[in-house]
């Protein structure tokens, strides 16, 4: 009842290619949707479709409960949008291109421009003309005109593109507060698991068109593998201890060796026993986690156990 | 209303911080210069022998008088103006492709439709400018030159014939904004402007120029004696009909088509 974007198997086809197949997704209210895929995963392709822009080949989606249409205009009053790079008219200043959205959206409060160049930290780029805008401030002016009208649902597709670790740290800061506090719900698109792990509360993974997997943020430090990485004087003799004690010891390509059982991962001190006790005494064990892009690299079947 | 009304604002902010709209005030502005030019070397026999082929050429054009004066600049505007107005509506419709920007007014309170209309307004509004600016500068260099037989029936005359032609050649922006939304951009719907131009000559060769849309708005500014060179009550229908299709192209194809 709770959910405000819904795809029902969204599809869309370019000549041969399979662009986006059978996507149903369902966002939440107030929830930091995080839409994950590799550069022509198919997630610009799904956002569009979210927006109206591009027609699908089967299934459709809604927001509000509304089906969305290009012609139904009432719906994008309370969206704000973000798709890839954001230009901007270039012989407009940055304060006029914000103004014409203003009108465009029928904000009567005319200090809201004002107020949203100050949010965005464009205060002093307010007079320069688009075209003279770095990259970064490009983004923000993008943002600036996603936001200007407070919407409660925001669509964003890679917003942090261009910006600095300084500008993805106010952006991520300024979606938390919109989540959090306003509760806005937030569909955002990236091609990095790192950095949208840090504010999502759920992530869907895409991969060649097809919504392979959708997990909670709190899922995902479980999912995520673990291995204990153990080093000795004589490798070789402890890779047989190690065997003949059960322990499943797989080959690396550094000189370590590496351990994935779950008894030696939760308890690697009876490893450091064992070894101690057969006369190959480790001079390193450490367990070690497998990063997100490691895991979402995983996922998609591009490294790790499905090569 | 207050959709259009607002959409008709973004637009005109859209074109008054371009340069491209001075740029064409300019241009509209040198075509009654250069046919004031012709005209002032026609009326200095002197200065045409100076000048060798430029002063032949100017003597060739027409009578050396008012009536001549208005003729040219008809003639001038039958041809610049299609480019000209084409370009203009062009740039309108196909610069929110070539600068990005069309993403950003998919997804408004807005409609599409209405966009697209307060666009076709905007395209009318700058090249009834631009005609404006080769009328009064044509009017004016016309006074300073001191052109002969100055006849206030001959001016009312021109000054209908002119705005009626410059009106017909804006019904003529409905094709050309569907072609730059079609092909996403300016170079195509230009090149089809430039190649209607010479279709509309060779068809007005063959005498099917009243059937022609874009040769009528020319016939209509010129000549009128000789046969296949008159426009029928069918040319107006053809030209309407032509607008009509054109922008409703447009509609369909800013509502439906999918936008990258």
């Amino acid at each position: 009842m709770n959910d405000v974007i819904t795809t029902e198997k969204l599809s869309k086809r370019y000549k041969d290619v399979l662009a986006v197949s059978e996507i149903s997704l369902n966002v939440r209210k107030g929830e930091i949707y995080g839409f994950l895929g590799l550069n022509g995963a198919g997630k610009t392709t799904t956002i569009r479709m979210l927006l109206g822009m591009i027609n699908p080949i089967c299934g459709s989606s809604f927001i509000n409960g509304q089906k969305v249409h290009p012609n139904n205009t009432s719906l994008w009053k309370e969206i704000g949008y973000l798709v890839e790079i954001p230009y901007s008219y270039p012989d407009l200043t940055v304060k006029e291109n914000l103004e014409i959205i203003r009108r465009l959206r029928f904000i009567s409060d005319k200090t809201v421009v004002s107020s949203i160049i100050d949010r965005l930290k464009l205060t002093q780029y307010a007079n320069r003309k688009a075209k003279n805008l770095s990259l970064g401030n490009a983004q923000r002016l993008g943002l600036a005109k996603a936001l200007i009208h407070n919407p409660n649902i925001l669509i964003l597709d890679e917003p942090t593109n261009g910006l600095d670790p300084a500008g993805i740290y106010e952006i991520r800061e300024l979606l938390n507060d919109l989540a959090k506090n306003q509760g806005v719900t937030i569909f955002i698109s990236s091609h990095i698991l790192g950095e949208i792990s840090r504010f999502s509360t759920r992530i869907g993974i895409i991969h060649d068109g097809v919504l392979i997997q959708e997990i909670d943020t709190l899922q995902l430090e479980e999912l995520c593998q673990k291995r204990l990485i153990v080093n000795t004087k004589d490798n070789i003799t402890a890779k047989k201890i190690l065997t003949e004690n059960g322990f499943s010891v797989k080959d690396t390509s550094s000189e370590f060796i590496e351990i994935t059982d779950n008894s030696a991962i939760n308890q690697p001190e009876n490893i450091a026993s064992l070894l101690v006790n057969k006369g190959s005494p480790p001079s390193l064990l450490n367990v070690v986690e497998e990063d997100l892009e490691s895991y979402f690299l995983r996922t998609i079947g591009m490294k790790g156990d499905r090569l | 209303m207050k959709y259009i009304i607002v959409a008709i604002w973004a637009e005109f902010l859209k074109v008054r911080s371009s340069k491209v709209f001075y740029l064409t005030v300019l241009i509209f502005a040198v075509i009654p210069l250069m046919t004031g030019l012709m005209m002032y070397i026609s009326q200095n026999p002197d200065i045409a022998a100076k000048l060798g082929i430029v002063g032949t050429k100017a003597k060739l054009f027409s009578e050396n008088n008012w009536s001549g004066y208005f003729s040219l600049l008809s003639q001038s505007m039958a041809s610049v103006g299609l480019i000209g107005f084409g370009f203009v509506t062009s740039w309108i419709f196909g610069r929110e492709h070539s600068d990005r920007t069309m993403k950003d007014i998919l997804a408004l309170p807005v409609s599409r439709s209405v966009i697209v209309l307060a666009k076709l307004f905007i395209s009318f509004a700058w090249c009834m400018f631009l005609a404006l600016v080769t009328y009064a500068v044509g009017m004016l260099l016309g006074k300073l030159i001191g052109i002969p037989d100055w006849s206030f029936s001959l001016f009312i005359k021109f000054s209908h014939l002119f705005f009626c032609a410059s009106l017909l050649t804006l019904l003529l922006n409905s094709p050309v904004a569907f072609l730059a939304g079609y092909s996403r951009g300016i170079i195509a719907p230009l090149g089809f402007v430039i190649f209607t131009l010479i279709l509309a000559n060779f068809v007005g060769v063959l005498g099917l120029g009243p059937y022609f849309p874009w040769a009528i708005p020319g016939l209509f500014s010129v000549a009128k004696e000789s046969a296949g060179m008159q426009i029928v009550p069918a040319s107006y229908i053809i030209l309407l009909s032509t607008f009509i299709l054109g922008y409703w192209a447009t509609l369909r194809w800013w509502q439906h088509a999918d936008h990258h």
